[in-house]
């Protein structure tokens, strides 16, 4: 076991960091927010120049090696410079289920085009009733003599607004659970495809996704069943691992601007920062950034050496802690702020909204502890 | 001790339920049931509604208008107001300014500014922080100076609360630049119309501008507008500071409120083929909001039934149940987030500043937008009236004498 980064991991991380320094500024984030942008595909493409959407999908698939670890290391640096960019939800997610479905032609080009930053992919898997779990859905999915009519709903579709294909999960009309999951690829322009909403708390994109009697052809069929559903399960854990190393990153952020911020302010006469209850407060929010990473750790442990049940439920188990931390972490950071924390001019806020965020997707804390509680027992009465 | 319900209680919130059901229009309750904060017209529509019948200024002397009610009658007139979604009225005028004009003001200022108040024409907003003095009130910057039979204003206010909305404003300047900070500063009652007063909307986290910075250029304000003594202001700001703590801190109605609505909602939502609500890992946690709820609720039934004494916090029992009563809310309304699911990240506008931008079309259940806006007005909740941290040293000082 090594539990430090490589060198090569070493030189990804620094180089992340400088180019989230310099690019990343909190009056870009500003203006941009205030213009209504949620992806700007001009800073999409320099993500993909960089080599990120290529990192974690294996050289044989057109990426460029390397593992979710890697990806953890972007994505906490991103956390931390607030990007606007889904890079979890529109660069990883999608990435993991078209590498596993590359012998599909269709899959393997838009593979290539979303590593090449050309095609921005969005996954539309989650619905109201899902709460986490890819096989409770009710879009349905119609045979016709050469494809199908997929009809309904999904929810939280990051990248959803501006995305020009979609990765759309159904169940077969008829069918139910498992057997009847279906994994289309389709482009943004069929007939019947609309994006509803407007966007996210935090200002990133977010968007409901409705389906009114789409026709695809049978090409657009990726998986089905059992095949469908193992991929499902594996990508969502690595994106709930790599979402994870974002909220590490968010609760840095806090920290670091919240530090500097009571350091400055003067109230009684006195620095902030004087009040021992406040260098308490800091000290469990740094303590809980530390074991978040920890966390996030576990979670990479569990995706490289275990099997799906046990994978699964350590990935939930590690998002229910990390967003729980996670959420008061920065939201002390804009307790310490005062009333400018909770204002839009102030970045501490942006960290608080992130970890809303990210506890919403791939299922809240109902889930991933009903997950985590399930396999628990079930080791119980194994042993 | 013993627990039988009142009868007199129940019959009181028989009648103020009759009375909401009756006289509470359904477009005035919209924003406060969905979780948004009451625009202008909703607070002072129903400011109005409440005058008619007598209702709209509980706490107040009969004598200024108020209806006589016990302190539990008052406590359950707010809860009912607030499980019915009324709007919230005008808290810098009836609880804040109010009481300050009738114990402290003179005949004259009794006359003018209390039943402008009372029957909802005129919205106060208070200015008390600034940039530089927030917890520190008493290091405020603002001077009033005398000239002839006007104080003149120049300075600067921050996070006034509705302030776009605001007639009058009553705010705290310094009239003794050379007295030690609490003993300088003078209480002035300000329309805010007068020239020389700007006001510039704050964007807040949820995307709203309740808040607004106020400046002060060479504002003149009449002597007439002065409360009581000149350097006298701190007393009357620690006596309307305390009534802010007393009648506003636990807010252990909006927490009831808050229950309610997750349960409804719950029950709605699906998580697969079952309600939310059934999934333990979600009933688990909110039984354990619900129980410290009733320990809160309780609290704060035992202070308005004997008032303070040793075995429920004596005098610090208004900052134990402002830091607690707040934090519960936090968590409640994060929880109210979770049961809404995927929707819970979206972004609903706040139109409480914009009336033209209400009724829009939203995606997800009609339940869904406000919630987030209540969750992240809530973070506020544990800064303003003194924050939670402030309020744990008044805990330690009163108990502890540390
Ligand atoms: C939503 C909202 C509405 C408001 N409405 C009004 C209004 O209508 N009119 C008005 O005049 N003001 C209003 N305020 C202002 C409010 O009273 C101040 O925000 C508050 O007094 C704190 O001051 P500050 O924001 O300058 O924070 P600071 O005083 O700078 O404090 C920042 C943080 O430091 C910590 N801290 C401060 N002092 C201590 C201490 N002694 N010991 C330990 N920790 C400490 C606390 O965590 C505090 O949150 C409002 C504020 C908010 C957020």
């Amino acid at each position: 076991m090594e539990l430090q980064l490589s060198d090569e991991q070493k030189l990804i991380l620094e180089s992340a960091q400088r180019y989230a320094t310099e690019e990343y500024t909190f009056d870009k984030r500003r203006k941009r927010v205030a213009e209504g942008v949620t992806i700007d595909r001009a800073a999409w493409s320099q993500l993909a120049e960089l080599g990120w959407f290529g990192i974690g999908v294996p050289e044989a698939a057109g990426g460029f090696g390397a593992s979710t670890i890697e990806n953890t290391l972007i994505a906490e640096t991103l956390g931390k410079a607030q990007a606007l960019e889904p890079y979890t939800m529109c660069g990883v997610f999608p990435a993991r289920l078209l590498t596993a479905f590359r012998q599909n032609e269709a899959a393997q080009a838009a593979l290539e085009n979303l590593i090449s930053g050309e095609a921005l992919v969005a996954v539309a898997w989650s619905e109201a009733i899902s709460r986490g779990d890819p096989l409770a859905i009710e879009t349905k999915a119609s045979r016709t003599a050469d494809g199908w009519v997929l009809s309904g709903r999904k929810t939280l579709v990051v990248g959803g607004d501006a995305a020009d294909l979609f990765l759309v999960t159904a169940l077969e009309d008829g069918k139910n659970g498992t057997e009847g999951l279906r994994l289309f690829l389709i482009g943004k322009s069929v007939a019947g495809l609309s994006p509803e909403g407007d966007k996210l708390i935090d200002w990133t994109s977010g968007v409901d996704l409705v389906l009114q009697d789409v026709k695809v052809d049978q090409s657009t069929l990726l998986a089905s069943g059992e095949d469908a559903l193992a991929v499902l399960s594996s990508s969502l854990d690595e994106t709930a691992v790599v979402l994870c190393a974002e909220a590490v990153g968010a609760m840095e952020g806090a920290i670091e601007v919240t530090s500097q911020y009571i350091r400055d302010r003067h109230q009684y006469g006195v620095s902030l920062s004087s009040f021992q209850v406040l260098q308490h407060r800091m000290a469990d929010m740094v303590m809980d950034m530390v074991l978040a990473r920890s966390a996030v750790m576990c979670a990479l442990q569990a995706l490289a050496n275990a099997g799906p049940a046990e994978r699964s439920a350590k990935v939930a188990g590690c998002k229910a802690f990390v967003t729980r931390i996670g959420k008061w972490a920065t939201s002390q950071g804009i307790q310490l702020h005062g009333g400018y924390g909770i204002t839009e001019e102030y970045s501490v806020g942006q960290f608080y909204k992130r970890l809303l965020v990210i506890d919403s997707f791939l299922g809240r804390q109902d889930f991933q502890l009903e997950r985590y509680t399930k396999w628990m027992i079930s080791g119980l009465s194994a042993t | 001790m013993d627990f039988e319900p009142d009868s007199a209680d129940e019959a009181f919130r028989e009648e103020v339920r009759a009375f909401l059901k009756a006289e509470l229009p359904e477009d005035l309750a919209v924003r406060g049931r969905a979780g948004f904060l009451s625009g202008h017209e909703e607070a002072m529509a129903w400011q109005k509604i409440l005058a008619k019948k007598g209702w709209s200024v509980p706490h107040w002397p009969v004598e200024y208008g108020g209806p006589k009610w016990t302190a539990r009658q008052r406590y359950i007139f707010d809860e009912e107001c607030y499980l019915a979604g009324a709007p919230v009225t005008n808290i810098g005028g009836i609880g804040l300014v109010g009481p300050v004009i009738f114990t402290f003001g003179t005949p004259e200022q009794k006359e003018r500014f209390l039943p402008g108040i009372r029957n909802g024409d005129t919205f106060w907003v208070q200015g008390f922080s600034e940039p530089n003095a927030g917890s520190d009130l008493a290091s405020l910057r603002t001077t009033a100076v005398r000239d002839g039979d006007h104080y003149v204003i120049n300075g600067q206010k921050i996070w006034t609360s509705h302030g776009k909305f605001g007639d009058w404003n009553f705010l705290l300047a310094r009239t003794d630049p050379s007295a030690k900070k609490q003993a300088g500063i003078s209480f002035f009652l300000l329309d805010i119309k007068t020239p020389g007063v700007t006001v510039r909307p704050i964007e807040s986290l949820e995307g709203s501008h309740h808040l607004a910075e106020v400046f002060y250029d060479n504002v003149r304000v009449p002597v007439e507008n002065l409360i009581g003594e000149e350097n006298k202001g701190w007393n009357y700001t620690k006596f309307l500071l305390f009534n802010e703590r007393a009648f506003y801190g636990a807010e252990a109605p909006a927490l009831k409120r808050y229950l309610q609505k997750i349960k409804k909602i719950a029950s709605m939502e699906r998580a697969g083929d079952q309600p939310l609500i059934n999934r333990p890992t979600f009933a688990a946690r909110l039984a354990e909001l619900e129980i410290e709820m009733t320990a809160i609720d309780m609290t704060v039934s035992r202070v308005i039934a004997h008032g303070l004494d040793e075995r429920n916090g004596g005098a610090a029992v208004g900052s134990i149940l402002k830091a607690r009563g707040t934090e519960l809310a936090q968590k409640l309304t994060d929880m109210l987030v979770e049961t809404i699911g995927d929707y819970g990240a979206y972004y609903y506008p706040d139109t409480n500043d914009e009336p033209s931008l209400r009724n829009l079309p939203f995606t997800g259940p009609d339940y869904a937008p406000g919630l987030m806006a209540e969750l992240i007005y809530r973070r506020a909740a544990s800064i303003y009236g003194g924050a939670n941290e402030v309020q744990r040293n008044i805990v330690s000082k009163t108990l502890f004498g540390f």
